[in-house]
């Protein structure tokens, strides 16, 4: 029996090999998430060492949000394991194949639902393969998985998923010059639901089985894969382009992408500007504007077609920054649609960002040495 | 990938907010170290910040990551990642694609399929930037503006 908080010796031999993953991954997990999980962390660590580990984790997720998080990552890394239980265990190999996995668990919902399957075995040999950089893909990966791809073919998804770990060498290798192919999806296509028959490999080389009525060789199937994987993408990019959905056709999308990150640009550059113009002194108190874990989020849904995660409660600044949907004049053109909402935040912006000054006077000596330096009477923000 | 003026520990804020923080920060570095050199300077200065706080907040393997923060400062490590990559495919054939590639940072070297992917991932973090530099700037003009009112 165990008082206070048992060193991961003690927890090893009782409970094995997965246990001391466990505890390594909470110490690599722990740091990024918010300091509540941590404290419930250790004290579950605290725990008799008799109850079950499959109990311990069923008690852990008292924080829905990090369940959630929890089971992406776990899930990434479970995912590894199991599909790449052949491979060597070359000391490259794991993270560029985990970074492979990450780039297309954008696309693929199956991989979550995977993880969540396996929450409680996936749990316990979450290891710490590349900890950061897989968070910060799924992460980025998470927001970007918005309810409009589940209408995705998992098979497809399927396919493209294990497609990830053949090496390019392969893509490499039956990579003929390929501009021209890609302007002949079309017909190839409508092929797509006459029974997508991609076949699951478990070596390091694609089994792709051919359609029905579709060349054989190995060429055209390579360019087949290649093409898929360019709609797929052009699709991700549909959605997060606003107001493409009615185009079809990769050169008009294109021009689409390409126009909305020139105008994406162009506002980068003519908001720093206005920022170099207005903006000769301010000072924003940021340790303690994201160490306070108050939970500040507004209830309401977010709208646009980037879904911000909304669920980290660390910065109010953060939060409300990009919940006073800012899309205006020069993106009206794209027609966005939480203009409405942004009035309704530029009160709560302003409280927030009020209390992030106001944290200012609090503090002595760095806001002192601060006005000392300012010239501009209105500018200055003593309060 | 640490700079030296972002030595404090970023783990608790998350990638949104990270984003958020690094542009907070560097840009009050800019205002507290120059305030008076020429506008011109401290916009481009201020731009520079937003794509390196873009850059940071997203994940060192995406390529235009590396492009910017290896155009910023010769980070030895985020080159030598960039090095060890295999190119897929150097093409000097004018494609269709040609404007996408010199829009997104370090898409010259990258196949279509590739291409497509860091373009979503840029476009995804351009609008994020613009989005808080949007409010910064709405906050400090209404600032301003109820400054001028009680003066």
């Amino acid at each position: 029996m165990n008082c206070g908080t048992p060193s991961p010796d003690q927890l090893r031999p009782a409970l094995g090999l997965s246990s001391f993953n466990w505890n390594q991954s909470m110490d690599s997990l722990s740091p990024i998430f918010p300091l509540p999980a941590s404290g419930e962390i250790s004290s579950f660590m605290g725990n008799p060492l008799n109850s079950m580990h499959v109990n311990r984790l069923m008690q852990f997720p008292a924080d829905p949000g990090f369940a959630e998080r929890a089971a992406r990552y776990s899930c990434f890394s479970s995912a590894n394991y199991g599909a790449f239980s052949g491979v060597s265990e070359a000391a490259g190999k794991p993270s560029r194949v985990s970074s492979g996995h990450c780039l297309k668990a954008k696309e693929s919902r199956m991989q979550l639902e995977m993880g969540d399957g396996e929450f409680g075995s996936g749990k316990e040999d979450s290891s710490v393969t590349d900890p950061a950089s897989v968070l910060g893909e799924s992460s980025a990966k998470k927001r970007k998985a918005a309810a409009k791809r589940k209408l995705k073919v998992t098979v497809e998804n399927d396919l493209i998923a294990k497609k990830s770990r053949s090496a390019e060498s392969t893509e490499i290798e039956k990579d003929s010059g390929m501009p021209k192919e890609e302007q002949n999806v079309d017909e190839k296509k409508q092929g797509k639901d006459d029974g997508t028959k991609a076949s699951e490999p478990f070596k390091d080389y694609i089994h792709v089985r051919a359609r029905r009525g579709q060349a054989t060789d190995s060429h055209s199937l390579a360019e087949r894969v290649r093409r898929e994987k360019i709609s797929q993408r052009m699709k991700l990019l549909q959605d997060l382009v606003p107001g493409c959905n009615k185009i079809t056709g990769k050169a008009l999308m294109l021009d689409e992408i390409i126009n909305y990150v020139q105008a994406l640009q162009r506002q980068v550059e003519f908001l720093s500007m206005k920022l170099a113009t207005v903006n000769p002194g301010l000072e924003f108190n940021l340790e303690n504007l994201f160490a306070k874990e108050s939970n500040e989020e507004s209830p309401i849904p977010f709208t646009l077609a980037n879904g911000i995660d909304t669920h980290c409660s660390i910065g109010q600044l953060d939060s409300i920054l990009h919940q006073a949907a800012l899309m205006q004049s020069s993106l009206d053109m794209f027609g966005s649609s939480a203009s409405q909402v942004e009035n309704l935040w530029d009160d709560e912006l302003n409280t927030v960002l009020q209390s992030s000054f106001g944290q200012n006077q609090e503090i002595g000596a760095p806001s002192q040495s601060f006005h000392g330096q300012l010239s501009i009477p209105h500018m200055k923000i003593e309060l | 990938m640490k700079q030296n003026k972002n030595t404090s520990s970023n783990n608790s804020p998350r990638k949104a907010s990270m984003q958020t923080y690094h542009f907070l920060r560097s840009l009050t570095h800019i205002n507290l170290t120059r305030p008076s050199s020429p506008l011109h300077r401290r916009s481009r200065a201020i731009r520079r910040a937003a794509y390196v706080s873009m850059a940071r907040a997203a994940s060192p393997r995406r390529m235009w990551t590396r492009a910017i923060l290896g155009r910023l400062q010769l980070l030895r490590r985020a080159r030598l990642l960039r090095r060890r990559r295999n190119y897929k495919k150097k093409t000097t054939i004018s494609t269709p694609h040609d404007k996408l590639r010199r829009l997104v940072p370090g898409g010259e070297e990258m196949d279509f399929c590739r291409l497509l992917e860091e373009t979503a991932d840029y476009a995804e973090f351009l609008s994020k930037q613009v989005r808080i530099m949007r409010s910064v700037v709405d906050f400090m003009e209404a600032e301003c503006r109820k400054k001028e009112e009680k003066v």
